[in-house]
C-alpha cells in the first residue's frame, strides 16, 4: 500500500471513529441497516408494555418520533404513555469545558390489549416507612 | 509524523471500545450479606446543600491555536459571558440555601433512615443497627464496616427540576468484594478492591411548568438584570468595564423573544422557595424516603446486573411516578424514580454553583479542625 493510500484510509477511518455514525437518518431504529445514531429504540417491558427510547439532535423531532413510536407499537390504541425522561446531558470534553449533548427521551407505552401497571406498587416494591 | 497524528486520532477513538465496561453496581452475595446482618448506617454530611447548575462557556480550546493572545482572549471572552450566569447561578444558591439550609437536608436524610430502620426489621438478613452523620470534611477516612450514604441535590439549568442523586457503598475488608463478573483474562484492576457494596439512586423532582414570555415577565426580567448587575455597594456597573459588557449581553437577551435557560431559572427558582421552601421541602424529603426505602430492598437483593438487560418498573405510585431499576449499560443495577408525565428537557450544565453560606460554612469546619489536627 502506498503512503498515499495509507493515509487517505487512515483519515478516512478518523473520521468514521470521529463523526461518521452521526448521520441523521431520519425515523429510523437506532441501530438496525443504517447503523444510526439517531433515531428510536424499544423493548417489551416485563409487565406486558414497551419501553421507547429516542436520541435526536433537536427537541422537537424527539418528542415527535416518541409519540409517532408510541402510536405505532400500539396500532394507535395506546392505553397509557409514561414519559419519565426528557434530557439533554452535557457531553464533557476530555480536559476542558463542554457543550450541550443531543436530546434523550425515554418512556413506556401500554396498548389498549395489554396490560398496564397498577395505581399501587408493583413488583417489589418495599414496605413504607410508617 | 502525519501518519502518527493520525494513527493517534485513530487509536483515541477506538480505544473506548477496548476496555471492557464493568457496571457501576456491586452486589451483596448471600454470603457476604449474612456476614453483615445487623448494619449501622453513617450518613455523610453533605456541605453543598442544593447547588444551581448552570452551563460554563470554555473557549480555551479555540485560543490555544493562537498563543498566549489568543488565550488572553478567549479568556477575556469567558469572563465576560460567564460572569451574568455565574452570578445568577450564585443567587439562586444563595436564596435557596435561606430556606433550606444544609443541615436541615442532613437531618431528613437521617431521619428517613431511622424511620426505615424501624419499620422494616423483620424477613430481610441486612437490617439498620443505627444511623449515624460523619462529616468528611474533617475525618475523609473510608468507613469501615457501615452503609455509608453520600448526597448530592442540584438544581436544573432552568430550575425547573430537583435532582438528588445518592451513592451507597459498604466497605469492610473482612468482607471483601468478589466479583461477580466473569472477564476473558484476570479482572480489572479496579474489580480486585474496593466497597463491598455500591449503587446509586436517582430522585428526578416534578418538573416546574416553563413560564411564557409576556411583556410583564420581560419587565421583571431586565429589573431582575439591573439588580443583579449592582455591586456590593448597589453601584451600576461603569460604562466600559467587563461587568457593563456583561450587563449589555445580557439585557440585549432579555430582549428577545425567547427565554434562556438561565432567564427561567430567575422565575423558577421562586417557585422553590415561596412559602418559605414548602416546594422544595417536599420532594426532598420524597427523596429520602425513596432513597431510605430502596437501599433496604437493595442491600437485601442478590441478583448481579447485566449490561445488556432491560430496565425493570419496581414501583408506580398512585401519582404515576415510577420507580425503575436500570437494566443496562454502565449504571446497571442503579435505581431512578421519576415524575409520570415529563415534558420538557432538562439540562444540569458543566457547573455548579454553591450558596455563599454553605462555602463559608465548609470553611469554618475547616479552620475548626485545624488546630485539633495540630496537636494531635
Amino acid at each position: 500500500m502506498s503512503r498515499v493510500a495509507r493515509t487517505a484510509g487512515l483519515i478516512a477511518l478518523a473520521g468514521l471513529g470521529a463523526g461518521g455514525c452521526m448521520t441523521d437518518h431520519g425515523y429510523v431504529m437506532i441501530g438496525g441497516p443504517e447503523k444510526a445514531y439517531y433515531g428510536y429504540l424499544d423493548t417489551p417491558t416485563a409487565d406486558g408494555g414497551h419501553t421507547v427510547r429516542v436520541i435526536r439532535p433537536d427537541p422537537d423531532t424527539a418528542m415527535a418520533y416518541w409519540e409517532r413510536r408510541a402510536q405505532e407499537l400500539c396500532g394507535g390504541k395506546v392505553k397509557r404513555k409514561i414519559i419519565h425522561t426528557a434530557v439533554r446531558p452535557t457531553v464533557l470534553y476530555e480536559h476542558y469545558g463542554g457543550r450541550p449533548g443531543d436530546f434523550n427521551v425515554e418512556g413506556m407505552v401500554y396498548c389498549e390489549s395489554e396490560a398496564a401497571p397498577a395505581a399501587e406498587a408493583v413488583v417489589e416494591a418495599p414496605p413504607a416507612a410508617s | 509524523m502525519r501518519n502518527l497524528v493520525i494513527s493517534a486520532l485513530v487509536a483515541s477513538s477506538l480505544a473506548a471500545c477496548a476496555t471492557a465496561p464493568v457496571p457501576n453496581m456491586r452486589p451483596l452475595n448471600a454470603e457476604q450479606a449474612a456476614a453483615m446482618g445487623p448494619t449501622p448506617i453513617v450518613v455523610v454530611e453533605d456541605n453543598n446543600g442544593v447547588a444551581k447548575t448552570w452551563f460554563a462557556q470554555d473557549s480555551s480550546a479555540a485560543g490555544a491555536g493562537y498563543g498566549l493572545i489568543g488565550a488572553l482572549v478567549t479568556a477575556t471572552m469567558d469572563a465576560i459571558m460567564n460572569s451574568f450566569p455565574a452570578r445568577r447561578a450564585g443567587k439562586v444558591s444563595d436564596e435557596i440555601a435561606e430556606v433550606m439550609p444544609v443541615d436541615e437536608i442532613n437531618a431528613s436524610l437521617a431521619e428517613q433512615f431511622r424511620l426505615q430502620m424501624a419499620a422494616a426489621s423483620s424477613g430481610n438478613t441486612i437490617v439498620f443497627s443505627e444511623v449515624n452523620t460523619v462529616q468528611k470534611l474533617t475525618t475523609p477516612q473510608p468507613i469501615n464496616d457501615a452503609v455509608e450514604i453520600d448526597a448530592d441535590y442540584r438544581l436544573s439549568e432552568d430550575a425547573s427540576t430537583l435532582q438528588v442523586t445518592v451513592t451507597i457503598s459498604y466497605l469492610n475488608p473482612a468482607i471483601p468484594y468478589v466479583t461477580p463478573y466473569v472477564f476473558e483474562g484476570a479482572p480489572p484492576k479496579s474489580e480486585l478492591s474496593g466497597p463491598t457494596y455500591r449503587n446509586t439512586f436517582t430522585y428526578n423532582s416534578r418538573q416546574l411548568p416553563i413560564p411564557v414570555l409576556t411583556p410583564d415577565l420581560r419587565e421583571r426580567l431586565i429589573a431582575s438584570i439591573h439588580e443583579s448587575a449592582r455591586d456590593e455597594n448597589g453601584a451600576m456597573p461603569v460604562e466600559g468595564t467587563d461587568a457593563f459588557k456583561a450587563m449589555t449581553k445580557e439585557l440585549e437577551q432579555a430582549q428577545d423573544d425567547e427565554l434562556t435557560k438561565g432567564e427561567i431559572g430567575i422565575f423558577l427558582a421562586r417557585e422553590w422557595i415561596k412559602d418559605n421552601g414548602a416546594l422544595l421541602r417536599a420532594e426532598i424529603e420524597n427523596a429520602h424516603v425513596f432513597i431510605a426505602r430502596y437501599t433496604l430492598l437493595d442491600l437485601n437483593r442478590t441478583a448481579v446486573p447485566s449490561l445488556t438487560g432491560q430496565d425493570e418498573l419496581v414501583e408506580t405510585l398512585p401519582d404515576g411516578r415510577t420507580v425503575r431499576r436500570i437494566g443496562a449499560g454502565t449504571i446497571t443495577g442503579s435505581y431512578v424514580s421519576s415524575p409520570a408525565e415529563v415534558v420538557g428537557f432538562t439540562t444540569y450544565g458543566n457547573t455548579m454553583s454553591i450558596a455563599r453560606v454553605h462555602q463559608d460554612r465548609m470553611t469554618a469546619i475547616r479552620e475548626a479542625a485545624r488546630p485539633s489536627r495540630r496537636s494531635r
